[in-house]
């Protein structure tokens, strides 16, 4: 964040959540309660959510720990967002994650309404943790990554424009781009606009990391950032004060385990040797450091640390394995034993998708050359099927009882889209066979049977392989897109590698998807001329 | 007695107008153990729809159909045709199966043993001139016109049946190939005296065929007579004519009814 960008409230608010949180957070005493701890040994397991920010902080504490104490600590790097990391703190297979005060109220504790008061957020969420999770919030670093307004530096200037409240002078003048996702939260423009009664000429949705191209080439006058944002070193942006305390705080600290600082209670101290050190600005740096200047997480939190006097130059941190800048080979080759189990699960969600869309579509395609009315649906039907966005599909998906954010619910949409080029290419295949050969099997004496089994099928199979084939490519596909609803597969890269805007990440998993779609379609041609009976093969 | 009578057997169509074609009206016929009767006409005469009717690829509307006697419908249709061999045009033979399978395929279906299917089938292609050992593997693709079509009658005596139904057998050849297989049939004819029906539009190969020609017209019976009857007593003006234009060379090969 720029300098002087910031209010003398958000500033006093910031002190006063630093004062009592030292308070509250402060040691209760030597001898506490509960099971014996072991003084020395033992593991840890620190876990960050799955963008830049959050795997940072998380390489901080995991530097910090590992050079304070004797505990052997591992870093789970970017394990997901904010309900995989909970869980997974909740279950004990992680003893602490940087969390954010916004993020646990409304969507850890499902919260009504709005905390303003950044202070008020805090003590609140962490009394509410405590008291339902046994989850500690321990002293914050000190930022805030909330939501601001941000506006080209050289328009805010000549319009004298400084906070948001200064805005509504000059809405009538002001085209504004939003990401999807601030059009439509409550916090977001929809609340703003009605806090400040702000009307714009003209607002546009549009995706994130595209506005700020948006906004440097001048076409945008405004748009919506984090607080932290790495892009705000990037562009000349003057980030607008929320003049009347709209936006709700997102303070970030490490939670804990209580068991765990029960059995370690050297960790606290050491955690919280971190609090207050990360203001906005210092944390956009670090965001920076790594996002723009292409730094390993390691390295930028090293070099912040032994600034700070946290950390002795000398000490060796052990290798980077998080994103250091070797060469995309060397990137591949650490990841290979992961892409193949991400690999594996890809191919299973797929295969189990097409498979069931095989044992469905292949008998009702059969079905249906016997009803001309009963096929128009059935194809209308898949059809319809296959126009739905995958997405959205898949997000219809998690909203069915049963499925939910699981791979159930990426089989079932993956199975939906597989059924339409099967069901028709059965339909098809059935109806290509010659009708006088049928009428000759029938008068030299086959059953029905014998001649949908001896005949039709025998010479439908090329067609009906090549709609499995065809669906199967197209899973292959579409199952990347599972991993926005936690299905897992070679998607996970590409959506984490999205979120961290981190293209070698995004490559690792596309590559190998692209692979496997070729490698598929090529298995299953092999298999398609195999079936084919050897009289209608081509050559 | 008659292998086949016909007792006033009609036949009607729904036509694409919602009305109702008559494709043969009241057709009272005989067939001799062993001989071979011609059904012969132009187009729409009726001819394909009385070999149709015969196995049951179609029903009567009207009259019924007896085989020894016995009235058809009373006989399961699958088990009807298995004692029909049955040959159409370009031979119908399955294109995924090799020759052997093809001529096998109702022995298969019937349950033979296989020692006694291959003993068989060699023995029908060595009957219609395919050696097995050239001709067995092959695919129908692999085979010229021709010889489909003689796959085609092997596979219909595959099960030694009573009767033989022939639909245009030839009708889809070249003159020369024609000519051969109907001189070679005619032979094979004698030699495994069934009891056969051939439609066919071509008045040479009704004659050379036929030991009796039945003219069709309109779906009518307008004579049944020996080829040398036929040639010296027309029952009519229209069939002085249809003789003596030397009918259906010209006709199309593919028709209907």
């Amino acid at each position: 964040m720029p300098p002087g960008a910031r209010g003398v409230l958000r500033r006093g608010a910031a002190l006063a959540l630093a004062l009592v949180a030292a308070l509250v957070c402060a040691p209760r005493g030597a001898a506490a309660e509960g099971e014996p701890a072991p003084k020395s040994g033992g593991k840890l397991v620190i876990g960050s959510k799955n963008f830049t920010e959050s795997r940072l902080l998380g390489e901080l504490l995991t530097l910090l720990v590992r050079s304070r104490t004797k505990l052997e600590v591992e870093h789970k790097s970017g394990m997901g967002g904010t309900l995989v990391c909970f869980a997974a703190l909740q279950g004990g297979e992680i003893d602490l994650y940087p969390e954010y005060t916004g993020t646990a109220w409304s969507i850890v504790l499902k919260e009504p309404g709005k905390v303003s008061d950044p202070l008020r957020a805090f003590l609140e969420v962490q009394a509410k943790y405590r008291a339902r999770y046994g989850l500690e919030w321990l002293r914050p670093f000190g930022l805030n990554n909330s939501y601001a307004l941000a506006m080209r530096e050289d328009r805010a200037a000549a319009l004298g424009i400084r906070t948001v409240s200064d805005l509504i002078a000059h809405g009538g003048e002001l085209k504004a781009g939003f990401s999807i996702e601030f059009m439509n939260r409550e916090d977001g423009w929809p609340g703003l606009s009605a806090a400040y009664g702000l009307k714009l000429k003209d607002v546009a949705a549009l995706e994130h990391s595209l506005a700020y191209e948006a906004i440097a080439s001048g076409s945008l006058d405004l748009v919506d950032a984090y607080t932290t944002d790495a892009k705000l070193l990037r562009y000349p942006l003057r980030v607008l004060e929320d003049d009347r305390g709209f936006f709700p705080p997102y303070n970030a600290a490490p939670i804990v385990r209580a068991a765990t600082l029960r059995a370690h209670p050297e960790l606290r101290e050491v955690l919280d040797l971190l609090a207050f050190r990360l203001p906005d600005q210092t944390m956009t740096e670090l965001n920076f450091a790594v996002e723009e200047e292409g730094k390993g997480f390691r390295e930028v939190a090293q070099e912040f640390l032994v600034r700070e006097g946290l950390l002795d130059a000398g000490v060796a941190v052990g290798r980077d394995g998080t994103g250091g800048r070797d060469s995309f080979a060397t990137f591949l080759g650490r990841r290979w034993k992961i892409t193949l189990s991400l690999a594996s699960r890809h191919l299973q969600l797929t295969f189990l998708a097409v498979l069931l869309a095989v044992l469905v579509a292949v008998p009702l395609g059969i079905g249906l050359t016997r009803s001309r009315l009963g096929a128009r649906v059935a194809l209308g039907g898949a059809g319809v099927l296959q126009t739905i966005p995958s997405l959205a599909l898949l997000a219809f998906m998690i909203a069915i009882p049963g499925l939910g954010l699981s791979a159930r619910s990426a089989v079932v949409a993956l199975f939906l889209y597989a059924l339409l080029p099967i069901l028709r290419n059965t339909y098809t295949g059935m109806h290509e066979v010659d009708a006088d050969l049928l009428d000759a099997a029938k008068g030299i004496g086959l059953t029905p049977r014998q001649i949908l089994f001896r005949v039709q099928l025998p010479l439908a199979t090329r067609t009906i392989m090549a709609g499995v084939r065809t669906a199967t490519v197209i899973s292959v596909g579409v199952a990347t897109l599972a991993a926005f609803i936690g299905a897992g597969g070679l998607g996970e890269p590409i959506v984490t590698g999205l979120y961290l805007n981190d293209t070698w990440l995004i490559l690792s998993g596309a590559i190998p998807a692209a692979l496997l779609a070729l490698l598929a379609d090529h298995l299953l041609g092999r298999l398609e001329w195999w079936l084919t009976p050897r009289g209608i093969r081509g050559p | 007695m008659a292998v086949i009578r016909l007792e006033g057997v009609s036949c009607e169509f729904r036509s694409e107008g919602g009305g109702s074609v008559r494709a043969l009206e009241e057709l009272s016929l005989e067939i001799e153990r062993g001989e071979t009767m011609a059904l012969l006409g132009p187009s729409g005469c009726g001819k394909t729809t009385t070999l149709r009717l015969l196995n049951r690829l179609l029903a009567p509307t009207a009259g019924k159909i007896l085989l020894n006697g016995e009235d058809t419908s009373a006989i399961d249709a699958v088990r009807l045709r298995r004692r029909m061999g049955y040959v159409v045009q370009r031979g119908g033979l399955l294109p995924h199966l090799t020759v052997r399978k093809n001529v096998g395929l109702l022995c298969k279906l019937e349950g033979w043993p296989s020692e006694k299917i291959a003993a068989r089938v060699e023995e029908l292609l060595e009957l219609v001139n395919l050696p097995v050992k050239e001709y067995g593997h092959r695919y129908p693709r692999e085979l010229s016109g021709g010889q489909r079509q003689r796959v085609g009658v092997a596979r219909a005596l595959a099960l030694d049946p009573e009767i033989l139904l022939m639909d245009e057998p030839f009708g889809a050849l070249d003159p020369i190939t024609r000519n051969k297989l109907q001189q070679e049939f005619s032979e094979l004819e004698k030699l495994v005296e069934k009891t056969v029906v051939i439609v066919t539009h071509d008045l040479e190969e009704a004659f050379l065929l036929g030991d009796r020609v039945a003219l069709l017209r309109g779906g009518r019976l307008v004579q049944l007579d020996t080829p040398a009857r036929l040639r010296s007593h027309p029952a009519d003006p229209w069939v002085q004519e249809f003789l003596s234009s030397g009918a259906g060379k010209a006709a199309p090969a593919a028709e209907v009814g």
